[in-house]
């Protein structure tokens, strides 16, 4: 069987120009991006719009891939930039549809919440609540599987802030839970 | 150790405890977190809901349904002709080559490693790669060029040592994949000048590639510019 081909040599590849390694390049990573951007915009639409121009990005400047961090942690740095600079855009504009309906419904009480979600969605709805930083470290700690390191360059700061933003969110997201009627125990 | 000289303590490893979870902590920091985990009842309850917390956030996730792919390729089939072709950059190229590289035998194959060193040593002395005639170099088409070290791009000269158990078949595939040639030696100290065919642009491009070349000591024992 052929082994798979790295994502390097695939970089490589594409850099030269050949589309049928971009193709392969972008089904190897166009979930992670896409599921990334969509945490950051909350917009399906906005979300695969992103994701395609991150691969744009990559198709057209290939070679700018230095290798120093991981290649799929550096495709998340450049979804992250182009997100947020669309996110300032439109900072001043009402929310749109798209997060209204990403927010939960403060006016739920924790027996219509324990009524009409079972605990996974009760965590769902509570991650909601978070701020976007807690929202997006915890996506990128549990979900994308990165270091401290990585997340670090990621979203831009020192390994120690990493640390304790992350500390901050779990504690928040506990308590929130309770508030929500599910004491597990901690904080 | 933590990597700042000091024993885990409690809150340290209260702050690590999510990376425990995803697997990303180095083994003697992992080792460290979970001799404090076992002395800890309150930590465990924490692992327990950072564990619950990360399958239900990779749940989430996974229920994403993803976009197909129709768009992205539409949009690659209309910048396809008008991309700019650009030659992948040198590094990348070593870093590909580099993945390829088996793992590097010892013990084993020390007395080959001898033997092929005596054989890298004649056939660079017998002419598989580009041999120097008086101060220059010849090219495949046989044409006498200059040394490198007299006009060639400011950053296309380097200085290296090859390794011991570096074949010449590596050696060969290493300047091709760079897109370089040996350009003369050896010299004292058992130094080649390498010459770039496609010199880089910056002085920080090529401090990069310098750095490369020696992050791999398989084949190369250290790389410096040519003065």
């Amino acid at each position: 069987m052929k082994p798979a081909q790295s994502d390097t040599d695939l970089l490589n590849r594409l850099a030269a120009g050949d589309a049928l390694a971009m193709k392969a390049f972008f089904a190897r990573h166009q979930a992670k991006v896409f599921r990334f951007s969509m945490r950051l915009l909350k917009d399906n639409m906005a979300a695969e719009d992103l994701t395609n121009e991150v691969f744009m990005r990559v198709w057209q400047r290939a070679d700018s891939f230095r290798g120093q961090a991981a290649v799929s942690t550096w495709l998340l740095s450049i979804a992250r930039n182009m997100a947020l600079s669309r996110l300032r855009k439109r900072s001043e504009e009402t929310l749109g549809e798209g997060q209204s309906e990403a927010l939960v419904d403060d006016a739920d009480t924790p027996e219509i919440l324990a009524q009409k979600a079972s605990k996974g969605e009760a965590i769902k709805l509570c991650i909601a609540k978070l701020s976007a930083e807690h929202q997006e470290i915890i996506d990128l700690v549990y979900y994308h599987e990165k270091s401290v390191r990585e997340v670090g360059e990621v979203v831009g700061i020192p390994d120690a802030t990493v640390k304790t933003r992350m500390f901050y969110a779990r504690k928040q997201l506990a308590e929130l839970m309770r508030d929500h009627g599910i004491d597990r125990g901690w904080p | 150790m933590t990597g700042e000289g000091k024993q885990m303590d409690r809150d340290e490893a209260e702050l690590l405890l999510p990376f425990y979870v995803n697997g990303t902590l180095e083994v003697e920091v992992r080792e460290e977190f979970e001799a404090v985990l076992a002395k800890n009842d309150e930590l465990r309850i924490q692992l327990e809901l950072a564990q619950e917390d990360r399958e239900f956030v990779t749940a989430e996730n996974e229920a994403i349904t993803i976009p197909s792919p129709a768009k992205f390729n539409q949009l690659l089939g209309e910048n396809t002709g008008s991309r700019p072709r650009a030659n992948p950059s040198v590094v990348t190229r070593i870093l590909t080559w580099w993945e390829g590289l088996p793992p590097i035998a010892s013990a084993g194959v020390a007395v080959a490693a001898l033997v092929l060193v005596l054989l890298q040593a004649s056939i660079i002395a017998g002419g598989l790669l580009n041999q120097p005639t008086g101060n220059g170099f010849r090219t495949a088409s046989g044409e006498d060029k200059p040394s490198v070290t007299q006009n060639a791009g400011a950053f296309a000269g380097v200085v290296v040592r090859f390794a011991d158990s570096a074949t010449a078949a590596r050696i060969s595939d290493l300047m091709t994949r760079i897109d370089a040639e040996i350009v003369s030696g050896p010299r004292a100290g058992g130094l080649y000048h390498v010459k770039l065919n496609k010199p880089f642009e910056t002085a920080e491009e090529f401090d990069t590639f310098i750095k490369e070349l020696n992050t791999n000591s398989t084949i190369i024992l250290f790389a410096q510019k040519a003065s």
